[in-house]
């Protein structure tokens, strides 16, 4: 390294167009399928995530440190919007919230009364050809927010507000999510994971949040514990080797939910 | 093979070129028009076009941007490059202009079919590339857009695209 190096011009993908995105979402509480289908999304101009604010944060000093301060932060939270073309709004609110919004159920509600995951959204950056992969933005655990309302006399897009507990993040070049939901089987603690071997992710030991190399998430649906949504995540006594998952202790009973979000490489 | 650097106005150029003559080559209705590489004033001035057959002409593109970023002071370029139509009473008229214009506007509205794989045949560099398409040769259209232009024959009719690209 030297400072008169001379470095080539940025490659022609350093510009990513949003026109040439391609926006679908999973909804935590699938029905039981491996995997679980995405539904593409028509009529979005743009997601939009910031960065977290923190519901507890203390600066730390401790002895033989001197002057030097660790910041402890608890509680993240990230906010967002999805915006969207304008005389769309319901139809992307109803794929949003996974209900019906047509003549047999024609009103769609503007409330948000839970605080359970709702959703996984996968932003699929694409090259000038539309279909040439570049990047994913992936927004796990969304839950959609009480509707504002406003019907205006021009053209103009409307926005969607959302948060998440848990942090967004980019997948690289060739890889998408999957996400595969079981009927629990409490008599064989096995699970076939749809994709095979799911793709590493990061060091888990690394991150916050992270407790497995190479799922974003296990989780149970106790519905003997009245669960809302897939809202437990199983941190411990599971392990996710080669093609399967398996439940070391701990075995969801009948009735409950399995859910395993992980990676795989783009066929 | 990436554009020749010193060479990169002709080589995006000839890619375009390259791109129009594989369509007249083989995509009806592309197949009833003549491409042509520049304005075609030989043929204008001999006044043998475009009574045989509309024309549409690739024209060198116009660096309108040099694109800065903090990388040691290599950069994008953005180029503005015009395409042109133009028929007569003789090979179309009115009409056949604005089957050229949709067919233009519809190319480079649907990137999957202006990019689709390994299409045309280009010269870069001296060397002789087989079955490629833009993205491949490193070029990224941005968007296009047009305009009529009058003409002094009212027999004749003339149509300009402006291609935004970047390389």
């Amino acid at each position: 390294m030297a400072v008169d190096d001379q470095l080539g011009r940025p490659p022609e993908t350093s510009h990513q167009m949003g026109r040439f995105s391609l926006n679908r979402i999973v909804r935590c509480d699938a029905d039981a399928a491996v995997p679980v289908v995405w539904t593409n999304l028509n009529y979005v101009v743009q997601i939009e995530i910031g960065r977290p604010t923190w519901k507890y944060t203390a600066d730390m000093l401790h002895q033989g440190a001197g002057d030097e301060i660790t910041e402890i932060k608890r509680g993240p939270r990230w906010d967002g919007t999805i915006t969207v073309l304008s005389g769309n709004i319901g139809n992307v609110l109803a794929s949003l919230k996974g209900v019906t919004w047509n003549g047999s159920h024609v009103v769609l509600s503007s409330r948000n009364d839970s605080d359970d995951p709702q959703i996984i959204w996968e932003a699929i950056a694409r090259d000038a050809d539309n279909k040439t992969h570049l990047f994913s933005l992936v927004i796990q655990d969304m839950i959609i927010d009480d509707l504002d309302a406003i019907n205006p006399m021009d053209y103009s897009d409307r926005t969607i507000a959302f948060h998440t507990y848990h942090e967004w993040f980019l997948v690289y070049t060739g890889y998408e999510m999957v996400y595969d939901v079981w009927d629990a089987t409490p008599t064989t603690p096995t699970y076939t994971i749809s994709a095979g071997t799911p793709e590493t992710l990061l060091t888990a030991t690394n991150h916050d949040d992270w407790h497995y190399d190479n799922a974003v998430y296990v989780k149970n649906k106790d519905n003997s514990a009245s669960d809302t949504g897939m809202t437990r995540r199983i941190i411990s006594n599971v392990t996710v080797v080669g093609a399967v998952l398996t439940f070391t202790t701990g075995t969801p009973a009948t009735s409950d939910k399995i859910g395993l979000l992980y990676a795989k490489a783009t066929s | 093979m990436a554009l020749l650097e010193g060479q990169e106005l002709k080589d995006i150029q000839n890619c375009f070129f390259g791109l129009f003559s594989y369509l007249e080559a083989n995509t009806a209705p592309w197949t009833s028009w003549s491409v042509k590489k520049g304005w075609p004033d030989k043929e204008i001035k001999a006044g043998t076009l475009p009574s045989k057959k509309p024309i549409l002409w690739v024209e060198l593109p116009i660096p309108i941007e040099d694109e800065q970023t903090q990388q040691g002071g290599r950069s994008l370029y953005w180029y503005a490059m015009r395409v042109g139509v133009i028929t007569d009473t003789q090979s179309g008229g009115p009409l056949e202009l604005g089957e050229m214009i949709s067919r233009v506007l519809a190319l480079f509205r649907n990137p999957q079919t202006l990019h689709s794989d390994s299409i045309f045949n280009v010269t870069i560099n001296n060397v002789a590339i087989v079955g490629t398409n833009l993205i491949t040769q490193g070029i990224r259209v941005q968007n296009i857009t047009g305009r009529e232009i009058e003409t002094e024959d009212p027999d004749r009719f003339r149509y300009e695209f402006i291609i935004t690209l970047y390389c």
